[in-house]
């Protein structure tokens, strides 16, 4: 051919050309690992955000339950309950306060 | 490292799920010559050829989990197909005008072609180099396949996806053209 072409030109090409494939299948794995980290990551938050959503659910539904058992329960027991909490209130948090 | 030597071996392997990373070396130093001399002979310029070298590899590394070599054919053939486009896209991008035909980069390609040229060539190659340049381009891939890499007419289907038929027509008018051209130069 009467290209002129540099001195060691094929032998520097091929080195160039492994080391670029080199890095390009590096690059490729580490593609994967920063998928497989950025998937954790977000299914450790979504989980997280599920757990919250659910824990939030189940205490409203406790509460609620609690205020409709308070609002038909008879008199007598909602007072023999204040009395209950009063007494629990000096014996314990009044004891405490006056150490 | 295990090396693969041909291009049996290095489809085998491929298929039977080895990393295409450490096959690639095998690639590398039985194609680079002969795809380096493809490419530098459509686009002239030594420093686009080194490029689009580089830009082959990383192309055929990135698809080479998808070559399965029923439908592409030879592995020579996949790699000298994706050097060809490549290069022809390197042309387009050498036209004045997008409106411009890939033809009229010739002009161009001769000129810079002179400050290609060897300073040991021989005569006769750089009149023949110049004239297979002054091709269509259509003529001057198949005569540079045909002619300098020897490769047959199914094989050059393979890389252009024109039918054998069409090839050999073009490269019997490319044979011809280089022919008066290469006279009438000497006259």
């Amino acid at each position: 051919m009467p290209y002129a072409v540099p001195e060691e030109y094929f032998e520097m090409a091929k080195s160039r050309a492994k080391a670029t494939i080199a890095l390009q299948s590096r690059k490729q794995s580490r593609g994967w690992q920063h998928y497989s980290i950025a998937f954790a990551t977000a299914s450790i938050c979504v989980a997280f955000v599920i757990f919250g959503v659910l824990k939030e659910v189940l205490h409203k539904n406790s509460y609620e339950d609690f205020v409709s058992q308070l609002e038909t329960m008879p008199t007598e027991v909602l007072y023999d309950m204040s009395c209950d909490m009063v007494e629990y209130y000096d014996e314990n948090l009044l004891s405490d306060v006056s150490k | 490292m295990n090396v693969a030597k041909g291009d049996a071996e290095i489809i085998g392997r491929l298929k039977s799920g080895d990393d295409p990373a450490l096959l690639f070396d095998s690639i590398i130093e039985r194609y680079s010559e002969r795809l380096y001399w493809h490419i530098r002979r459509i686009v002239v310029r030594h420093e686009e050829a080194e490029d689009i070298l580089q830009e082959c590899f990383i192309t055929a590394y990135t698809k080479i989990s998808d070559f399965r070599g029923e439908r592409e054919g030879s592995l020579k053939a996949w790699l000298y197909k994706i050097a060809t486009v490549l290069s022809i896209k390197a042309l387009r991008r050498m036209r004045r005008t997008i409106f411009a035909s890939i033809d009229s980069v010739r002009n161009e390609l001769l000129t810079v072609f002179e400050d290609e040229i060897a300073p040991d060539a021989d005569e006769i190659a750089i009149k023949l180099q110049r004239a297979v340049i002054d091709l269509p381009t259509k003529q001057r891939l198949v005569f540079n396949l045909r002619y300098f890499d020897e490769l047959p007419f199914e094989e050059i289907s393979q890389i252009t996806g024109q039918s054998v038929s069409t090839l050999k027509t073009n490269y019997h008018f490319a044979v011809k053209r280089v022919k008066s051209q290469v006279t009438t130069i000497e006259i």
